[in-house]
C-alpha cells in the first residue's frame, strides 16, 4: 500500500500525471464536443437544411475542443501568452510553408459563410456538374449524375464562376430550332404555342417566349423557351422536342439540315450527282 | 348532372369491380383478397357528360390504363371515395382582363378542377388521390425567384349565377372582391387557395368551396382576403363533403395585392 502512495506521489511530483491529466481532460473534452454537437444538432434537425446542420455540427464541435485545449494546456503548466506569441511566429512560417491549404482553408470559411450553395443543390463548376455530397474546411466534394465522386478545392470554387442549378423553383428551358425558308413563321409561332399550352409540365405563367434569332445558313432560327419546375427540367425538354418533331410532320414543317453542294469554281456549274449501281442490277434513270 | 351522388361510402365484396366513368374518363376499382386493384384511363378533352358509377361493361379500355396494386393483408370491404380539391392553389385567368372600377364590388365564380379520392374504411388508408383532369402547372408571384407552384387555369369568370356550367368534375368558388381604392383593379389572373376551402355540395350535387371575400382597402398595396366560415349561400342545402386538405384556424389572411391578382 505504501508503494502505491509513493507512487502517486512520485507520479504527481513528475510532470508525467500533469499530462496525463492534460490528456484525458482532452480525450473526454473530445467525446464531451462529439456528443454535444451531435445532440444539437438532432434536436435541431427538422428545423435546419443539411447545410446548416453540417455547420452547427462543426462550430459547437470546434468550440469546445478549443476550450478544451486551451484547459488541457493550461492544466500541463503552458503559459499561453506565450503560446499565442510563438503561435503568432509559427503561424508565418506555416503560412509560407502551406499557402494552398491555407488559401483552401479562408475560401472554405468564406464558402460556409457566404452559401452560394448548400449540400444537396446540384452544381456547375467549369465542366463538371454534380450533386453536393460535402463542404469541407479544404475542399467540397461532389456526386456527378454518372456516380463520380469529385473533388474540388475550394480555393477553385471561389476563383471559378459556379453556377447553383437548384437555387429557385422554376428553370427555362431554351430549345433551339430551324425551320425552312419557306415555311410560315405566324403559323410555327402558332403550332409552338399551342404544343406548349397541352403540355401540363410547362407552365402557363411565366408565358413561353419566341424568339427568331436570325436567318442561318439552311433554316431561319429560332429560340422557343418554356419554363418548368426544376425537377421536370429535362423530362419538359424531352417531351417538348418530342412533341414539337410529331407537330411538324403532320403540318408538313421543313426542319432542315445543312444542305452541301460541290462547286468547281465561278465558271462551272455544279458538279452533276449521279449514283452507280452495283454489277448485275439495273440501270437507274440517273445513268441513262 | 346525375341526380346521384358518386362519392360516399362504397361496399366491395371479393372480386367486385367498380368504375366512375366520366365520357372516356374512367377510373376503375377492384377488391381481391390481399390487394385492391385500380386502373386509372386518361383523356386529353374534357368531358361534360354526368357521372357514371357502375360495373364496367366491357374491358376494352383497361388495356390502355394505368394499372396500380394496393397490398393488404385482408382486404377490408368498404371504400370511402370522395372529391377533393386539388392539392396546390389554381391560378384562373379570365378570358379577358376584368376590371372592378373604384369603390365598386363584384361577385365571381370560378370554377377549380376535382381529384377523386378514395380511402379505405375503416382507418382511412388513401388508395387513390388523381384528378380527373390535371390543370398545367404554372408560376404565381411577383418574380421568377419569389412565388408559389400553382395550377393554371383559365375561366369564364362568370358574374350572374345562372350563367355557371354545373359540372361533375368542377367545384366553383364564389369571390366577392371588393374595392375601396380610388384606383380600379384590374384583375387578369385570380390565385384561388383551393387547398385552405371546404368542399361542399348542394341539393343537386353541384360541388360548391367555401367563398371568399377580397377586400381592397385605401392602402396602396395591401388586400384581406376572408374566408367564409360556412358554405356559399348560392349552395341550397348543401352538406359538407370535405375538409381543406391544408388545415389552418385562421379565417382572415393579409397578403400583398401581388398575392392574389396579378
Amino acid at each position: 500500500m505504501k508503494d502505491i502512495v509513493a507512487f502517486i506521489e512520485l507520479l504527481k511530483a513528475s510532470h508525467l500525471f500533469a499530462l496525463s491529466q492534460a490528456l484525458l481532460l482532452f480525450i473526454i473534452g473530445f467525446i464531451f464536443a462529439r456528443l454535444i454537437s451531435s445532440a444539437v444538432v438532432k434536436i435541431v434537425k427538422h428545423k435546419m437544411t443539411a447545410h446548416g446542420q453540417l455547420f452547427l455540427k462543426r462550430s459547437i464541435f470546434y468550440s469546445i475542443l478549443v476550450l478544451v485545449t486551451i484547459s488541457a494546456l493550461d492544466n500541463v503548466g503552458i503559459d499561453l501568452s506565450i503560446l499565442l506569441g510563438a503561435a503568432g511566429i509559427f503561424t508565418v512560417a506555416l503560412g509560407f510553408a502551406s499557402q494552398t491549404s491555407a488559401s483552401n482553408l479562408i475560401s472554405g470559411l468564406f464558402l460556409m459563410i457566404e452559401r452560394p450553395f448548400s449540400i444537396t443543390d446540384v452544381i456547375k463548376v467549369n465542366d463538371i456538374t454534380g450533386e453536393v455530397i460535402s463542404i469541407d474546411l479544404l475542399s467540397v466534394k461532389l456526386r456527378t449524375f454518372d456516380n463520380l465522386f469529385v473533388r474540388i478545392p475550394n480555393e477553385s470554387m471561389i476563383k471559378s464562376a459556379v453556377t447553383t442549378m437548384t437555387k429557385y423553383p422554376i428553370r427555362r428551358a431554351d430549345l433551339k430550332l430551324g425551320i425552312a425558308y419557306k415555311e410560315d413563321i405566324e403559323k410555327v409561332r402558332k403550332i409552338l404555342l399551342d404544343i406548349a399550352a397541352k403540355n401540363l409540365i410547362c407552365l402557363e405563367e411565366p408565358a413561353p417566349v419566341f424568339i427568331l434569332t436570325g436567318f442561318g445558313s439552311s433554316s431561319i432560327d429560332i429560340q422557343f423557351s418554356v419554363w418548368a419546375r426544376r425537377e421536370n427540367f429535362l423530362a419538359l425538354k424531352n417531351s417538348m422536342y418530342t412533341e414539337i418533331k410529331k407537330a411538324f410532320d403532320q403540318q408538313g414543317i421543313e426542319i432542315p439540315f445543312p444542305h452541301v453542294s460541290l462547286y468547281a469554281g465561278t465558271a462551272t456549274k455544279p458538279f452533276p450527282v449521279a449514283t452507280t449501281l452495283d454489277k448485275g442490277t439495273e440501270i437507274g434513270d440517273s445513268e441513262k | 348532372m346525375a341526380n346521384n351522388a358518386w362519392w360516399g361510402e362504397f361496399t366491395f365484396s371479393l372480386q367486385q369491380q367498380r368504375c366512375w366513368q366520366l365520357g372516356e374518363r374512367t377510373i376503375i376499382l377492384k377488391r381481391l383478397e390481399n390487394e385492391w386493384n385500380s386502373w386509372n384511363l386518361e383523356t386529353d378533352t374534357e368531358s361534360d357528360e354526368p357521372m357514371v358509377v357502375g360495373e364496367l361493361d366491357d374491358n376494352c379500355c383497361i388495356e390502355q390504363a394505368k394499372f396500380g396494386r394496393y397490398l393488404q393483408q385482408h382486404t377490408s370491404e368498404k371504400v370511402q371515395v370522395l372529391p377533393l380539391l386539388a392539392d396546390r392553389s389554381v391560378v384562373a385567368r379570365p378570358d379577358t382582363p376584368l376590371t372592378l372600377l373604384a369603390g365598386e364590388k363584384a361577385r365571381l365564380y370560378v370554377s377549380t378542377p376535382i381529384w377523386f379520392s378514395a380511402k379505405l374504411e375503416p382507418k382511412g388508408e388513401c388508395l387513390l388521390d388523381l384528378p380527373f383532369w390535371r390543370p398545367s402547372d404554372s408560376w404565381f408571384g411577383p418574380s421568377t425567384r419569389v412565388g408559389q407552384i400553382c395550377y393554371a387555369k383559365y375561366t369564364a369568370a362568370r358574374i350572374q349565377l345562372t350563367n355557371i356550367e354545373k359540372r361533375p368534375h368542377r367545384a366553383i368558388t364564389p369571390i366577392s372582391v371588393i374595392n375601396n381604392h380610388d384606383q380600379p383593379l384590374t384583375i387578369e389572373r385570380i390565385n384561388v387557395p383551393v387547398t385552405l376551402l371546404h368542399l361542399y355540395a348542394d341539393e343537386e350535387h353541384q360541388l360548391w368551396t367555401t367563398g371568399m371575400s377580397v377586400h381592397r382597402g385605401s392602402h396602396v398595396d395591401n388586400v384581406e382576403l376572408h374566408l367564409d366560415k360556412h358554405a356559399p349561400v348560392e349552395a341550397l342545402s348543401s352538406t359538407l363533403i370535405s375538409n381543406p386538405r391544408v388545415a389552418t384556424g385562421q379565417s382572415i389572411l393579409i397578403r400583398s395585392i401581388s398575392s392574389l391578382f396579378a
